[in-house]
Protein backbone atom coordinates (compact mmCIF):
# COMPACT_ATOMS: atom_id res chain seq x y z
CA UNK A 1 0.00 0.00 0.00
CA UNK A 2 2.98 2.37 0.86
CA UNK A 3 5.05 1.40 -2.25
CA UNK A 4 1.66 2.41 -4.26
CA UNK A 5 1.09 5.62 -2.35
CA UNK A 6 5.04 6.62 -3.54
CA UNK A 7 4.35 5.75 -6.88
CA UNK A 8 1.37 7.77 -7.29
CA UNK A 9 3.57 10.75 -5.99
CA UNK A 10 6.54 9.86 -7.84
CA UNK A 11 5.55 9.10 -11.08
CA UNK A 12 3.61 12.98 -11.79
CA UNK A 13 7.00 14.29 -10.53
CA UNK A 14 9.20 11.85 -12.78
CA UNK A 15 6.71 13.23 -15.55
CA UNK A 16 7.66 17.00 -15.34
CA UNK A 17 11.14 16.46 -14.96
CA UNK A 18 10.75 14.45 -18.00
CA UNK A 19 9.15 17.07 -19.71
CA UNK A 20 11.77 19.82 -18.26
CA UNK A 21 14.27 17.73 -20.05
CA UNK A 22 13.09 17.82 -23.01
CA UNK A 23 12.46 21.40 -22.67
CA UNK A 24 16.18 21.58 -22.45
CA UNK A 25 16.49 19.44 -25.80
CA UNK A 26 14.46 21.41 -27.22
CA UNK A 27 16.36 24.89 -26.56
CA UNK A 28 19.39 22.83 -27.37
CA UNK A 29 18.54 21.96 -30.74
CA UNK A 30 16.78 25.46 -31.68
CA UNK A 31 19.78 26.26 -30.36
CA UNK A 32 21.54 24.27 -32.85
CA UNK A 33 19.85 24.96 -35.67
CA UNK A 34 19.04 28.87 -35.63
CA UNK A 35 18.89 30.41 -38.74
CA UNK A 36 17.52 27.80 -40.75
CA UNK A 37 14.03 27.56 -42.41
CA UNK A 38 13.29 24.28 -41.30
CA UNK A 39 14.13 24.62 -37.42
CA UNK A 40 9.96 24.24 -37.08
CA UNK A 41 10.76 20.69 -38.37
CA UNK A 42 13.64 20.11 -35.47
CA UNK A 43 11.80 21.54 -32.91
CA UNK A 44 7.92 20.30 -32.88
CA UNK A 45 9.02 16.75 -32.47
CA UNK A 46 10.69 17.44 -29.15
CA UNK A 47 7.40 19.49 -28.06
CA UNK A 48 5.30 16.48 -29.51
CA UNK A 49 7.08 14.57 -26.79
CA UNK A 50 6.14 16.97 -24.10
CA UNK A 51 2.74 16.66 -24.74
CA UNK A 52 2.66 13.41 -25.16
CA UNK A 53 4.66 12.77 -21.74
CA UNK A 54 1.41 15.32 -20.19
CA UNK A 55 -1.20 13.66 -22.15
CA UNK A 56 -0.55 9.93 -20.99
CA UNK A 57 1.24 10.44 -17.78
CA UNK A 58 -0.29 13.47 -16.40
CA UNK A 59 -4.04 13.24 -17.52
CA UNK A 60 -3.57 10.36 -18.10
CA UNK A 61 -5.95 9.48 -20.83
CA UNK A 62 -5.58 5.55 -21.19
CA UNK A 63 -7.34 5.52 -18.17
CA UNK A 64 -9.88 7.75 -19.07
CA UNK A 65 -12.00 5.48 -21.27
CA UNK A 66 -12.41 5.09 -25.07
CA UNK A 67 -15.00 7.86 -25.51
CA UNK A 68 -12.57 10.88 -24.47
CA UNK A 69 -9.98 9.00 -26.48
CA UNK A 70 -12.15 9.02 -29.74
CA UNK A 71 -13.25 12.88 -29.09
CA UNK A 72 -9.49 14.02 -29.19
CA UNK A 73 -8.73 11.66 -32.19
CA UNK A 74 -11.53 13.42 -33.87
CA UNK A 75 -10.84 16.66 -32.78
CA UNK A 76 -6.71 15.74 -34.10
CA UNK A 77 -8.38 14.54 -37.58
CA UNK A 78 -10.39 17.86 -37.66
CA UNK A 79 -7.70 19.87 -37.18
CA UNK A 80 -5.51 18.10 -39.90
CA UNK A 81 -7.79 18.49 -42.57
CA UNK A 82 -7.95 21.98 -41.38
CA UNK A 83 -4.28 22.31 -41.74
CA UNK A 84 -4.41 20.76 -45.23
CA UNK A 85 -6.89 23.42 -46.40
CA UNK A 86 -5.62 26.06 -44.91
CA UNK A 87 -2.31 25.41 -46.95
CA UNK A 88 -3.58 24.31 -50.15
CA UNK A 89 -5.99 28.01 -49.75
CA UNK A 90 -2.26 30.03 -48.76
CA UNK A 91 -0.71 28.31 -51.92
CA UNK A 92 -3.29 29.39 -54.63
CA UNK A 93 -3.53 32.45 -52.84
CA UNK A 94 0.09 33.04 -52.82
CA UNK A 95 0.08 31.56 -56.78
CA UNK A 96 -2.11 33.91 -57.77
CA UNK A 97 -0.36 36.85 -55.81
CA UNK A 98 2.70 35.58 -57.63
CA UNK A 99 0.69 35.81 -61.45
CA UNK A 100 -0.54 39.59 -60.40
CA UNK A 101 2.41 41.02 -59.70
CA UNK A 102 5.05 42.04 -62.20
CA UNK A 103 8.14 40.39 -61.69
CA UNK A 104 11.72 41.96 -62.61
CA UNK A 105 14.33 40.37 -64.68
CA UNK A 106 16.31 37.47 -63.59
CA UNK A 107 13.58 36.90 -61.01
CA UNK A 108 13.56 33.52 -58.87
CA UNK A 109 10.74 31.44 -57.48
CA UNK A 110 11.30 31.08 -54.20
CA UNK A 111 9.35 29.34 -51.54
CA UNK A 112 6.29 26.61 -51.22
CA UNK A 113 3.90 28.38 -53.43
CA UNK A 114 6.61 29.01 -55.73
CA UNK A 115 7.46 25.40 -56.06
CA UNK A 116 3.68 24.36 -56.74
CA UNK A 117 3.87 27.17 -59.29
CA UNK A 118 7.06 25.57 -60.81
CA UNK A 119 7.67 26.34 -64.71
CA UNK A 120 4.17 25.81 -65.50
CA UNK A 121 3.73 29.71 -64.94
CA UNK A 122 0.75 31.99 -63.28
CA UNK A 123 -2.19 30.30 -66.03
CA UNK A 124 -1.66 26.55 -64.75
CA UNK A 125 -1.13 27.46 -60.94
CA UNK A 126 -4.94 27.59 -60.68
CA UNK A 127 -8.03 26.61 -62.14
CA UNK B 1 -16.79 10.20 2.56
CA UNK B 2 -18.29 6.68 2.25
CA UNK B 3 -21.35 6.61 0.17
CA UNK B 4 -24.58 5.88 3.05
CA UNK B 5 -26.76 3.11 1.61
CA UNK B 6 -30.22 3.17 -0.18
CA UNK B 7 -32.76 5.49 -0.22
CA UNK B 8 -30.23 8.13 2.11
CA UNK B 9 -28.94 9.69 -0.87
CA UNK B 10 -30.73 13.04 -0.31
CA UNK B 11 -28.75 13.35 2.96
CA UNK B 12 -25.61 13.85 0.60
CA UNK B 13 -24.77 17.20 -0.06
CA UNK B 14 -23.24 18.54 -2.95
CA UNK B 15 -19.88 19.86 -2.91
CA UNK B 16 -18.42 16.41 -1.23
CA UNK B 17 -18.49 12.64 -1.52
CA UNK B 18 -20.42 12.79 -4.91
CA UNK B 19 -22.77 15.17 -6.57
CA UNK B 20 -26.71 14.48 -5.48
CA UNK B 21 -27.76 13.09 -9.44
CA UNK B 22 -25.38 10.55 -9.44
CA UNK B 23 -25.82 6.67 -8.40
CA UNK B 24 -22.13 6.46 -7.68
CA UNK B 25 -18.92 8.77 -7.48
CA UNK B 26 -17.82 6.13 -10.74
CA UNK B 27 -20.78 7.11 -12.74
CA UNK B 28 -19.93 10.72 -11.73
CA UNK B 29 -16.25 10.64 -12.64
CA UNK B 30 -17.01 8.93 -16.03
CA UNK B 31 -19.63 11.48 -16.68
CA UNK B 32 -17.57 14.52 -15.84
CA UNK B 33 -14.48 12.80 -17.62
CA UNK B 34 -16.30 12.56 -20.93
CA UNK B 35 -17.60 16.28 -20.33
CA UNK B 36 -14.86 17.91 -20.04
CA UNK B 37 -12.84 15.71 -22.25
CA UNK B 38 -15.47 16.89 -24.96
CA UNK B 39 -14.60 20.52 -23.74
CA UNK B 40 -10.96 20.25 -24.37
CA UNK B 41 -11.19 18.43 -27.96
CA UNK B 42 -13.44 21.51 -29.00
CA UNK B 43 -10.85 23.75 -27.26
CA UNK B 44 -8.30 21.36 -29.28
CA UNK B 45 -9.79 22.30 -32.56
CA UNK B 46 -9.89 26.56 -31.64
CA UNK B 47 -5.95 26.73 -30.66
CA UNK B 48 -4.72 24.08 -33.33
CA UNK B 49 -6.72 26.61 -35.83
CA UNK B 50 -4.67 29.74 -34.37
CA UNK B 51 -1.57 27.43 -34.32
CA UNK B 52 -1.94 25.85 -37.58
CA UNK B 53 -2.67 29.65 -39.03
CA UNK B 54 0.57 30.45 -37.92
CA UNK B 55 2.68 27.43 -39.22
CA UNK B 56 1.85 27.97 -42.35
CA UNK B 57 2.75 31.69 -42.18
CA UNK B 58 5.84 30.47 -40.35
CA UNK B 59 6.24 28.35 -43.56
CA UNK B 60 5.60 31.34 -46.15
CA UNK B 61 7.65 33.84 -44.61
CA UNK B 62 10.28 32.12 -42.61
CA UNK B 63 12.76 35.07 -42.98
CA UNK B 64 10.56 37.62 -41.35
CA UNK B 65 9.06 35.46 -39.04
CA UNK B 66 12.40 34.26 -37.92
CA UNK B 67 13.45 38.06 -37.63
CA UNK B 68 10.37 39.10 -35.10
CA UNK B 69 11.04 36.10 -33.21
CA UNK B 70 14.54 37.25 -32.72
CA UNK B 71 12.96 40.47 -30.61
CA UNK B 72 11.45 37.88 -28.12
CA UNK B 73 13.01 37.62 -24.92
CA UNK B 74 13.97 33.43 -25.07
CA UNK B 75 15.01 33.50 -21.25
CA UNK B 76 12.01 34.90 -20.14
CA UNK B 77 10.00 32.45 -22.05
CA UNK B 78 12.30 29.80 -20.86
CA UNK B 79 11.47 30.58 -17.44
CA UNK B 80 7.52 30.46 -17.84
CA UNK B 81 7.65 27.35 -19.38
CA UNK B 82 9.43 25.68 -16.61
CA UNK B 83 6.97 27.20 -14.51
CA UNK B 84 4.36 26.30 -16.04
CA UNK B 85 5.33 22.39 -16.75
CA UNK B 86 6.61 22.33 -12.88
CA UNK B 87 2.80 23.69 -12.23
CA UNK B 88 1.39 20.66 -14.34
CA UNK B 89 3.02 18.32 -12.02
CA UNK B 90 1.61 20.47 -8.85
CA UNK B 91 -2.17 20.49 -10.25
CA UNK B 92 -1.49 16.25 -10.47
CA UNK B 93 0.40 15.77 -7.13
CA UNK B 94 -2.81 17.61 -5.56
CA UNK B 95 -5.45 15.29 -7.22
CA UNK B 96 -3.35 12.62 -6.17
CA UNK B 97 -3.16 13.66 -2.77
CA UNK B 98 -6.61 14.27 -2.01
CA UNK B 99 -7.63 11.84 0.39
CA UNK B 100 -9.20 12.58 4.10
CA UNK B 101 -5.23 12.62 5.00
CA UNK B 102 -4.00 14.39 2.55
CA UNK B 103 -6.27 17.86 2.03
CA UNK B 104 -3.63 20.14 3.44
CA UNK B 105 -1.35 18.77 1.02
CA UNK B 106 -3.57 18.96 -1.79
CA UNK B 107 -4.46 22.58 -0.79
CA UNK B 108 -0.66 23.61 -0.55
CA UNK B 109 0.11 22.34 -4.16
CA UNK B 110 -3.09 23.92 -5.50
CA UNK B 111 -1.77 27.17 -4.39
CA UNK B 112 1.61 26.80 -5.33
CA UNK B 113 0.39 25.64 -8.42
CA UNK B 114 -1.37 29.25 -9.02
CA UNK B 115 1.24 31.13 -6.96
CA UNK B 116 3.59 30.12 -10.24
CA UNK B 117 0.65 30.72 -12.60
CA UNK B 118 0.49 34.18 -11.61
CA UNK B 119 3.87 34.25 -11.78
CA UNK B 120 3.74 33.37 -15.35
CA UNK B 121 1.36 36.33 -15.97
CA UNK B 122 3.67 38.74 -14.46
CA UNK B 123 6.47 37.78 -16.21
CA UNK B 124 4.28 37.81 -19.31
CA UNK B 125 3.10 41.35 -18.85
CA UNK B 126 6.85 42.52 -18.70
CA UNK B 127 7.32 41.05 -21.83
CA UNK B 128 4.56 42.81 -23.41
CA UNK B 129 5.54 46.29 -21.74
CA UNK B 130 9.16 45.44 -23.24
CA UNK B 131 7.05 45.01 -26.76
CA UNK B 132 5.33 47.85 -26.29
CA UNK B 133 8.11 50.12 -25.36
CA UNK B 134 10.01 48.56 -28.93
CA UNK B 135 7.15 49.43 -30.80
CA UNK B 136 6.03 46.19 -31.75
CA UNK B 137 2.70 45.82 -31.44
CA UNK B 138 0.59 46.08 -34.29
CA UNK B 139 -2.69 47.13 -33.24
CA UNK B 140 -4.90 49.51 -30.78
CA UNK B 141 -3.58 52.28 -32.42
CA UNK B 142 -0.15 51.86 -31.51
CA UNK B 143 2.86 52.66 -33.38
CA UNK B 144 4.54 49.94 -35.03
CA UNK B 145 8.54 50.56 -35.50
CA UNK B 146 9.99 46.68 -36.46
CA UNK B 147 13.48 47.33 -37.53
CA UNK B 148 14.21 44.13 -39.59
CA UNK B 149 13.53 42.89 -42.92
CA UNK B 150 9.52 42.54 -44.35
CA UNK B 151 7.99 44.55 -41.52
CA UNK B 152 4.88 43.79 -42.85
CA UNK B 153 4.96 40.42 -42.55
CA UNK B 154 6.64 40.87 -39.12
CA UNK B 155 3.71 42.89 -37.97
CA UNK B 156 1.43 39.59 -39.39
CA UNK B 157 3.85 37.70 -36.57
CA UNK B 158 3.79 39.91 -34.02
CA UNK B 159 -0.43 40.26 -34.45
CA UNK B 160 -0.22 36.27 -33.82
CA UNK B 161 1.82 36.25 -31.03
CA UNK B 162 -0.43 38.35 -29.07
CA UNK B 163 -3.38 36.82 -29.88
CA UNK B 164 -2.36 33.60 -29.44
CA UNK B 165 -0.15 34.23 -26.40
CA UNK B 166 -3.22 36.30 -25.09
CA UNK B 167 -5.54 34.31 -25.51
CA UNK B 168 -3.58 31.79 -23.37
CA UNK B 169 -3.39 33.94 -20.73
CA UNK B 170 -7.17 34.71 -20.25
CA UNK B 171 -7.22 30.40 -20.25
CA UNK B 172 -4.34 30.43 -17.40
CA UNK B 173 -5.79 32.99 -15.72
CA UNK B 174 -9.02 31.23 -15.54
CA UNK B 175 -6.86 28.43 -14.35
CA UNK B 176 -5.56 30.21 -11.35
CA UNK B 177 -8.87 31.52 -10.49
CA UNK B 178 -10.30 27.78 -10.24
CA UNK B 179 -6.89 26.25 -8.77
CA UNK B 180 -7.05 28.50 -5.78
CA UNK B 181 -11.13 27.83 -5.26
CA UNK B 182 -10.30 24.37 -5.00
CA UNK B 183 -7.56 25.62 -2.52
CA UNK B 184 -9.44 27.19 -0.15
CA UNK B 185 -12.22 25.05 -0.44
CA UNK B 186 -10.16 21.72 0.47
CA UNK B 187 -9.21 23.87 3.96
CA UNK B 188 -12.62 24.67 4.38
CA UNK B 189 -15.17 21.99 6.09
CA UNK B 190 -16.71 19.41 4.45
CA UNK B 191 -19.84 21.20 3.21
CA UNK B 192 -17.88 23.16 1.03
CA UNK B 193 -14.80 20.64 0.00
CA UNK B 194 -14.99 19.50 -3.47
CA UNK B 195 -15.48 16.09 -4.83
CA UNK B 196 -12.85 14.01 -6.37
CA UNK B 197 -14.21 14.46 -9.87
CA UNK B 198 -14.41 18.01 -9.67
CA UNK B 199 -10.71 18.23 -8.79
CA UNK B 200 -9.81 16.21 -11.44
CA UNK B 201 -12.12 18.56 -14.07
CA UNK B 202 -10.21 21.49 -12.90
CA UNK B 203 -6.53 19.87 -13.20
CA UNK B 204 -7.42 18.22 -16.35
CA UNK B 205 -8.32 22.04 -17.17
CA UNK B 206 -4.82 22.99 -16.03
CA UNK B 207 -2.71 20.66 -18.31
CA UNK B 208 -4.72 21.58 -21.25
CA UNK B 209 -3.80 25.22 -20.30
CA UNK B 210 -0.13 23.82 -20.15
CA UNK B 211 -0.17 21.74 -23.29
CA UNK B 212 -1.11 24.55 -25.86
CA UNK B 213 1.79 26.72 -24.13
CA UNK B 214 4.44 23.39 -24.93
CA UNK B 215 3.56 24.45 -28.44
CA UNK B 216 3.26 28.13 -28.77
CA UNK B 217 6.96 28.16 -26.75
CA UNK B 218 8.92 26.50 -29.33
CA UNK B 219 6.69 28.92 -32.24
CA UNK B 220 7.41 31.89 -30.86
CA UNK B 221 10.44 31.51 -28.86
CA UNK B 222 13.06 29.08 -30.56
CA UNK B 223 12.10 28.89 -34.26
CA UNK B 224 14.52 32.07 -34.94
Amino acid sequence: MEKRNVQSWLSPLLATLAMLILMGANLAVATACRGHAWSLFAILPLSLGQAALLIFALMELPAAGPVPRVYLGLALILLGVAALSLTDYATRTSALDEGAAPKAPGHRPSGKADDAQGERGPETAHP
Amino acid sequence: MPIPPKGAETLIQPGFGRDHQFESEDQERTAVRIGMWVFLASEVMFFGGAIGGFIVYRLFYPEAYMAAAGHLDRILGTTNTALLLITSGLMTLANRLYAPGGRKAAAICLAGAAALGGAFLVIKGLEYAHEAREGLVPFAGWPFAFAGPDPDHARLFFTQYFFLTGLHAVHLAIGIVLALGFAARCLAGPRWRPSPAALELGTLYWHFVDGVWIFLFPLLYLCR
